[in-house]
């Protein structure tokens, strides 16, 4: 365990050190900030813009520090010959492998945390000064105004879930930097990402008539063995506050326990491959 | 590392992904929630629809990639910024994919709706009217997919059935749905009171029905509600105003229910008459006379005890003003169309106009001229149906004191119709012309 926590440390620091994450993250908290500076037609579209916008930016953002990050982060051991090394001194290649992701997973999540933090300040603080006038379009009835509370707990929501969501793609940026060259990966990495979000809406496509009878059944295959990345995507309920959520702990639950657990199958099946590689 | 220790890293991740199918069981029930419902009105029918597959193709990406509502966003900026520029031709269908994205933005049915109902418009600022069905299309769709909170009711009934098709009955049916509803925080989706000003809407609404028990009914509920705020609220400055308002109003509407009992009879007649000619290609010159209504009707009404209008009157002012002339020219036949889901493409071989014109002194007298938006009067049907009309209920009050909410005080020898709004008396006027009558 010492020594898995010792590799996930070095790996931690060294990946908050790399500036290309570090410029990922300055550009979305940036972006997040200039969000606040949308004006539309009234206090309920701007901030459903800002947060949807918030939502987004973060998102995106995760998804490309996890790609970034997981493809590199044994290629770079091998190139730098490092991993002979490591691999020389009494550290099972379990070990290696475990440390290296939970590094990932904790670069990741400061990151993430630190773009949600100024997020939810940005929308809370947007609320706080508003105030939002409702009533109709037209027809000249005085408008009522409200103030809104400020403080929306459903974006924290959001964030978690995005942070599970960019957990997962780590683990299959990962997975993937056992076996192919940093650039294979990310293209990898990120069809798998758009494949695994696709199967989100694949409910609804296998209910439409547009389909053949193979194309569902591809999707039906699709839907079980690739990571689904739909599941975290929650936001519309979050942005839009006509819609109730139902069951929203139990079903937050099932789907971090489905990111670990397939994170697990990712590092396990990387790990098989991974022992089987010659480092001489 | 042997073999076989290696193979049970293969074994172990059969057996977590054997674990994760069965966690799908439980996810997959619950997650359709999470997904923007996209629902359509298909021939008067809420449908569960495939929106999605009808975005353009570089939306789709953004959709699946699970950034729809990113992407709506941005697309709605966009659109702010085509309307403060004036470019109204491009707001739809940005609208469109906006609702394609995200079915829950209301405040994008609302602006949509209003966008056709009153930014198409001619050279003299007559809106449109071929937009209308896909305005009321848009706005239940939108209640359809949001029908939470009050809003999007309370639009359809006073934007656009009130204020600007003038369907009363239709008014009242959408404001009904609205007070039984709450208003939604606009930040956390919490529920709220509904604005004030709702439930005392419907109260006009039915008056301007000419329902007036249920007037009187709505007021006493509207009334006892305000007052029951108010002990929360004692010195708030909104509830304190609306009661004033609904009070006032209230004690108002008795006092007309009582007045107009007498001041109606016996009926006036409004001796309506037309003169319409042509005066060059595709225009025609509009004017007429109508006994609506001179002050010497006042003299001895219930009413003027306290208007004193008659009393007040310069002898050089006969007229009490303000009643307008409803001038419709359609092609023969026309009925505005249900469409059997949204579409903002209008047939553009129909032509629609409304306008009205203001009746001083018993007479009035208007130009309507088709020559100048082709594109909106195409005059390409065969014959046309002009009709002039006008309703009790879209005159004044003053007006009403005299002919009643339901005209029920009017009468004419030749232009008397009791069909058009059924229970109401109605002045109408009406001629068909030929293409080349008009041309």
């Amino acid at each position: 365990m010492k020594t898995i926590l010792a590799i996930a440390k070095t790996t931690y620091g060294e990946a908050m050190r790399k500036k290309i994450l570090n410029s990922f993250l300055l550009v979305a908290i940036g972006i997040i900030i200039i969000s606040l500076s949308f004006s539309s037609f009234g206090f309920q579209q701007d901030i459903t813009i800002v947060k949807a916008f918030g939502l987004g930016i973060v998102g995106l953002a995760a998804i490309l520090i996890s790609i970034i990050m997981g493809i590199s982060l044994i290629p770079n051991e091998v190139e730098r010959k490092t991993i002979y090394t490591i691999l020389s001194k009494p550290v099972r290649r379990y070990e290696f492998i475990i440390g290296k992701m939970l590094g990932g997973a904790a670069t990741l999540f400061v990151n993430v945390a630190l773009m949600g933090i100024v997020f939810i300040l940005a929308a809370t603080l947007k609320a706080a000064f508003s105030t939002a006038t409702i009533g109709t379009m037209a027809g000249g009835l005085e408008a009522a105004t409200i103030k809104p509370q400020a403080f929306d707990p459903g974006l924290i929501i959001g964030v978690v879930m995005i942070y599970f969501q960019a957990l997962l793609l780590l683990g299959v940026a990962v997975f993937f930097s056992v076996f192919l060259t940093p650039t294979v990966n990310f293209f990898m990495s990120g069809a798998v990402f758009m494949v695994g979000s696709f199967s989100s809406t694949m409910g609804s496509l296998l209910a439409g008539e547009r389909l053949s009878a193979g194309m569902k059944a591809l999707y039906k295959v699709l839907h079980t063995v690739i990571p689904n990345f739909g599941y975290f995507n929650i936001q519309n309920p979050i942005i839009n506050p006509e819609i109730q959520m139902r069951s929203l702990p139990q079903y937050m639950s099932l789907v971090i326990v489905y990111a670990l657990l397939y994170a697990l199958v990712l590092m396990l099946v990387g790990l098989y491959i991974f022992n089987k590689r010659e480092f001489e | 590392m042997s073999k076989v220790r290696n193979s049970w890293y293969l074994a172990a991740a059969v057996v977590a992904l054997l674990v994760i199918s069965f966690l799908q069981r439980g996810i997959d029930p619950l997650y359709p929630q999470f997904l923007p419902k996209q629902q359509m009105i298909v021939k008067g029918e809420v449908q569960e629809t495939q929106l999605l597959l009808e975005l353009p193709q570089q939306f789709l990406g953004l959709a699946f990639a699970g950034f729809r509502e990113m992407a709506a966003g941005l697309l709605w900026v966009r659109a702010d910024e085509f309307f403060h520029t004036g470019n109204y031709e491009a707001l739809m269908p940005i609208f469109r994919m906006v609702t394609w994205l995200d079915p829950h933005q209301i405040i994008v049915y609302a602006t949509g709706a209003w966008h056709l109902d009153y930014n198409f418009t001619d050279s003299y600022a007559r809106s449109d009217r071929r937009y209308i069905p896909a305005s009321i299309s848009l706005l239940e769709e939108g209640i359809a997919n949001n029908p939470r909170g009050y809003e999007l009711y309370f639009e359809l009934a006073w934007t656009h059935y009130y204020q600007k098709i003038k369907d009363y009955d239709k008014a009242v049916e959408w404001a009904e749905k609205a007070v039984q509803l709450p208003a939604i925080d606009p930040n956390t989706g919490r529920e709220i009171d509904r604005p004030l000003f709702v439930d005392r809407m419907l109260a006009h609404m039915y008056e301007k029905a000419g329902r007036l028990d249920d007037t009187d009914r709505q007021w006493r509920e509207t009334l006892a509600k305000y007052k029951e705020l108010q002990k929360e609220d004692p010195d708030g400055y909104e509830i304190g105003l609306a009661l004033e308002v609904a009070q006032r109003n209230y004690n108002l509407f008795l006092m007309r229910q009582e007045w107009r009992e007498t001041d109606t009879k016996p009926p006036l007649d409004a001796g309506f008459d037309v003169r319409v000619k042509r005066i060059g290609p595709k225009k025609l010159s509009i004017k007429g006379k109508v006994n609506l209504v001179p002050a010497s009707e006042y003299k001895d009404l219930a009413s003027e005890s306290v208007t004193n209008y008659w009393r007040d009157k310069p002898e050089d002012e006969h007229w009490r003003d303000g009643a307008r002339v409803r001038i419709t020219l359609t092609d023969l036949g026309y009925v505005r169309p249900k469409l059997p889901r949204f579409n903002w493409e209008v047939d553009d071989s129909v032509t629609v106009l409304v306008d009205d014109t203001r009746i001083a002194g018993g007479e009035f007298e208007t130009i309507v001229d088709l020559g100048r938006d082709p594109h909106i009067y195409p005059l390409k049907a065969e014959e046309y149906k002009l009709t002039l009309m006008i309703k009790p209920q879209e005159t004044p009050d003053f007006v009403q004191d005299r002919i009643g909410w339901r005209g029920e005080g009017l009468t004419d020898q030749r232009c008397l119709d009791t069909l058009t709004v059924p229970g109401h008396n109605v002045i109408k006027w009406e001629k068909i012309y030929s293409r080349e009558d008009l041309l």
